[in-house]
């Protein structure tokens, strides 16, 4: 009964709903994202029961062995099961990634509505300290302050995320300076609404899908920035499972040993490209405009 | 006479003009320019003027969404340009505004029932079950039915987006609407539906409107007394009948003339106006609207005209004529 009159009364969000799906599985690519996506979180969060060795158990006499019944991808020079590395990798940077845009965003687009919103002294001073990050090339700006800090994977997301909030405040910002002229908002203040009301009501809503977008595009980012950080040494410190951290030491077997770089290198690649095509499918999807274009 | 309803005393607001690395004010848009009127309740005023005059801002100030350079806005003897916020909030359930665009009034991401009764949820008003019955009653009153109440505004055609602000509107049970170019955005058909709907409203709910439009037919339809605006400044007020039969600065002259009239064989004289608006950041000498006057005399590049009443009720500013 109670469903019954859920159903009715989101009827046409889940029709929606149905027709967003129904885009998707039209569309190769925006499907190869998802799927790809799909399966990685799904390896990241059942990774104890895909791997078959644990990732940091080193078994010295069988270094460097290469892709096997037994082990699937190889082994590494301390013995370490590559396949059970890559699954724990993916989970490790998965989490990294997801700290990362979720502290970012969160941050980064709060602080964009408000100076957004209010304008004045505020959103000049946040905008000309986002220029100043935005200035540097990111990767050296993290890698100066993960080398202040010290190497570790905790570390390496701090620094990520400092010279990250700058894109989404950014982001925010633009989007709520369009949306706050529009009538609505000035009808809600006709109604006596409180700025924050509107600022968490109506503002924020309506800025939402860049955000997300972006926020998946940079998931890939992120991992691609987290495993720059680990392979100069900066981030995970071995033998802790991680892509970047695993290509970093293949790389000194690359030419005997070439199963120990190039399965992570896949993987990160796969990962991000699939992260990509999700985001810009998922821009396509948000955009009433392109969206038609996807039938 | 009886005490207005509104009563708008040398109502100013200028816009800063910001420039360079500082955003120091180099200069001022004269947006309204010391306008005084009043609104009595029960009437529709309309207030005309081509783009730019200051109708909007005149409109926005009065609800207080811009805050007045100087001035007095006074609504049922509180001036509400110098109510502290938390009085001024309460003041808003008696005025409210419709917008003119329908496609960028209503927040697209909420549904209708949201949209009609943000403002009742705002004031507290009513319990949910009773703001629902609400909602639907208003839904109703404005021409559309209650069950649209869970769609969102992209479902809703313009017309009906504009009954939906309408609603909103109406929610708070106001005393004052401001009609911001209520119907410019909508199609002949739908315009005069919408009017009809108002003027249905007026007398249900013995509401005022400020009616704000540069269409002359819309406002000669709709109003009792109209006010015509000129580059920020009031240059005519007049009942409807005097101001269409009689004319009297040459600016309101020149705008009734350009109402095109349905009869082809119908030739009547064109006042074609010479030149642009000057721009409100640094208007002319004197009056206005010399530059563009047919009847410009000397006075008029001096001396500013003031408001004089030339019959009762009907007041010009210009020199041509003298109390």
């Amino acid at each position: 009964m109670s469903l019954k009159n859920w159903t009715k009364r989101h009827e046409s969000q889940l029709k929606e709903l149905r027709y967003t799906g129904f885009l998707i599985r039209r569309n190769m690519l925006i499907m190869t994202g998802f799927i790809i996506v799909g399966i990685m979180v799904l390896m990241g969060i059942l990774a104890p029961y895909i791997a078959p060795y644990d990732p940091t158990d080193m078994q010295f006499s069988q270094r460097l062995l290469p892709p096997s019944a037994g082990h699937l991808l190889g082994t590494d020079d301390n013995g370490m099961d590559i396949f059970s590395r890559i699954v724990y990798g993916i989970r490790l940077d998965l989490l990294i990634a997801i700290t990362v845009i979720s502290m970012v965003g969160v941050f980064g687009t709060i602080l964009g509505v408000f100076s957004g919103y209010y304008g004045g002294k505020l959103d000049e001073i946040t905008m000309r300290i986002a220029d100043i990050f935005l200035s540097f090339p990111y990767l050296l700006l993290a890698m100066a302050i993960a080398a202040v800090l010290g190497p570790s994977i905790f570390h390496s997301i701090i620094a990520i995320s400092v010279t990250w909030w700058p894109i989404y405040a950014r982001l925010a910002r633009g989007a709520t300076l369009s949306v706050k002229e529009r009538e609505f908002v000035e009808a809600s203040r006709a109604i006596g609404e409180s700025n924050i009301y509107i600022i968490f009501k109506h503002i924020l809503p309506n800025i939402i899908a860049p955000v997300l977008v972006q926020a998946t595009l940079d998931m890939g980012n992120v991992i691609l920035e987290a495993a720059a950080l680990s392979f100069i040494g900066l981030g995970a410190q071995p033998p802790q499972p991680e892509l970047g951290l695993m290509i970093s030491v293949g790389r000194n077997f690359m030419r005997d040993y070439w199963w120990v770089a190039t399965f992570p290198g896949i993987t990160i690649l796969v990962i991000v490209l699939g992260f990509n095509l999700m985001g810009d499918g998922l821009r396509d999807l948000l955009d009433p405009k392109v969206r038609r274009s996807l039938l | 006479m009886e005490r207005p309803l509104l009563e708008v005393r040398h109502l100013v607001k200028y816009f800063p003009i910001r420039r360079g690395v500082f955003r120091r004010t180099v200069g001022w848009i004269k947006a309204v320019d010391d306008i005084s009127f009043d609104v009595y309740e029960g009437e529709t005023l309309g207030l005309v003027g081509e783009s730019g005059c200051g109708k909007t801002t005149t409109g926005l100030t009065i609800l207080r969404l811009e805050e007045p350079t100087s001035g007095k806005v006074v609504f049922q003897g509180k001036n509400l340009a110098e109510l502290p916020p938390e009085e001024m909030r309460k003041e808003r359930r008696n005025l409210q505004i419709i917008f003119q665009d329908p496609y960028s009034s209503l927040d697209p991401r909420m549904r209708i029932k949201d949209i009609v009764s943000e403002g009742l949820l705002s004031h507290n008003l009513y319990d949910r079950k009773r703001r629902v019955k609400v909602v639907g009653d208003l839904l109703q009153k404005v021409g559309l039915s209650p069950e649209y109440m869970n769609r969102f505004p992209h479902e809703f055609s313009g017309g009906q987006r504009q009954r939906i602000g309408i609603a909103r509107a109406l929610a708070l049970n106001p005393k004052l609407i401001v009609c911001d170019e209520a119907v410019s955005a909508l199609d002949v058909s739908i315009r005069s539906q919408v009017i009809n709907l108002l003027e249905d409203l007026q007398k249900e709910f013995g509401l005022t409107y400020i009616f704000i439009a540069h269409d002359l037919s819309v406002i000669k339809h709709i109003s009792d007394r109209i006010v015509v605006m000129y580059l920020g400044k009031i240059v005519e007020v007049a009942p409807k009948k005097n101001l269409f039969d009689k004319p009297l600065h040459p600016y309101t002259k020149a705008l009734i003339s350009a109402v095109p009239v349905p009869n082809p064989d119908f030739r009547k004289h064109r006042i074609i106006l010479q030149g642009d608006v000057p721009s409100p950041a640094n208007p002319p000498q004197g009056c206005r609207f010399h530059p563009r006057c047919p009847n410009a005399m000397d006075a008029c590049r001096t001396q500013e005209p003031q408001m004089v009443e030339v019959e009762d009720g009907h007041f010009v500013a210009c020199h041509l004529y003298k109390g």
